[in-house]
């Protein structure tokens, strides 16, 4: 005769945990033992529990020491799983690092470097009443082009920004900061500058060889567009004493050790009164296998009392 | 291994989300402060200096 307690008058909520089900072992496997004993063959507490021998042609991992007791072929499923996605898990990473380092990064460096450069074009803009930098009686006149006297820069310390490069062919925002010595993680890497000057070139505005680095690809890609440039497009850099306009000529593909373009007189082309630039990048793009060489000539110096040139009023924001 | 990560999430499945999110976003937060730019500075080469 059934009473009114047979029947739970509540039930507590139903917890599955783990919520998968293990479906390779055999039935009664971790379940609790639901026999009852007496008292004297009543197992121990510290007794090891009762694994019922494995179905046939199945066999146990029994790794209980560390809570591992699976069947051989759930074991291998499921070190299989986990090799896969941690293969998985590595193929995306290296997708990512990728596309940070090509796109991402370099396009990020890349506005930072232009709005960094133009804040330094924005400071020289200010008039000041400190002394110039430049050392005017070392500037030699430049009679054949110029009427202008064309100033000198003194060799800044290693890693100073001391000037900027504008190039209206490599977009309407195109300001990059050059940086003394050609140094990895000070100067070409950096977001402060990205463009550095070879300390063992010529100076600015001195007649001879004035030789630039930057990165073709990454890092902000200051000189990304190198390949794109055309004869006779000008490349302003600026200092705080005015512009320097080159006009570019002509470009040169060289293995990574000819060190003969930081020269003077790197190409017979050039005479021995030629005030040169000279960029040096890496080609081909994202290989650092052989070096692309840019080459321009000094055309004209423009002191900042003259006012920016017309062609890059827009570019440095001066109005 | 990401199942058992889901399992060990608490809550149910609209905070799990929101945790997976997070933690992922995390991640690739470390990846690209740290990780990334180490990678790139120990092992890939991109010189643009002509010299030895």
């Amino acid at each position: 005769m059934g009473s009114r307690f047979d029947k739970p008058r509540f039930s507590l909520p139903r917890i599955e945990w783990p919520n998968r089900k293990r479906r390779s072992l055999p039935p009664g496997v971790g379940e609790p033992q639901r026999r009852t004993y007496t008292l004297r063959e009543a197992p121990s507490r510290d007794a090891a529990p009762v694994v019922p021998p494995p179905p046939k042609g199945r066999s146990y991992i029994d790794w209980r020491g560390i809570g591992i007791l699976v069947t051989t072929r759930e074991f291998i499923d499921r070190s299989l799983g986990i090799a896969g996605e941690l293969l998985t898990t590595a193929g995306v990473f290296v997708l990512l690092f990728l596309g940070w380092h090509v796109g991402f990064n370099d396009y990020i460096a890349g506005l930072i470097q232009d709005r960094k450069s133009a804040s330094l074009a924005q400071e020289w803009e200010t008039p000041t009443t400190a002394p110039l930098e430049f050392d005017r009686a070392a500037g030699t006149s430049d009679g054949a082009n110029n009427q202008t006297k064309t100033p000198v820069t003194k060799s800044p310390r290693a890693a100073d920004p001391f000037a900027t490069i504008i190039i209206p062919r490599f977009g309407p925002h195109y300001v990059r900061t050059i940086a003394e010595s050609v140094d990895v993680e000070k100067v070409l890497n950096n977001l402060a500058s990205g463009v550095g000057h070879y300390s063992g070139s010529n100076q600015l505005g001195e007649i001879g060889n004035f030789a630039l680095a930057g990165h073709r690809t990454t890092y902000g890609a200051p000189f990304g567009d190198i390949d794109r440039l055309r004869v006779g497009d000008r490349i302003y850099i600026e200092t705080k004493a005015g512009w320097y306009v080159y006009r570019f000529r002509n470009i040169e593909f060289v293995y990574p050790d000819e060190t003969t373009v930081l020269n003077p007189l790197p190409q017979t082309l050039v005479a021995a009164k030629d005030r040169l630039l000279t960029m040096t990048s890496c080609h081909p793009k994202l290989s650092a296998a052989e070096r692309i060489i840019a080459y321009s000539l000094f055309e004209s110096f423009v002191p900042r009392t003259a006012g920016t040139p017309s062609e890059i009023t827009s570019m440095v924001g001066a109005d | 291994m990401y199942a058992a990560l889901w399992r060990v999430l608490p809550g149910p499945r609209w905070v799990k989300v929101l945790e997976a999110t997070a933690l992922i976003l995390i991640v690739l937060g470390v990846c690209v402060e740290w990780v990334f730019p180490w990678i790139a500075a120990t092992f890939i080469q991109s010189e643009s200096t002509v010299g030895q």
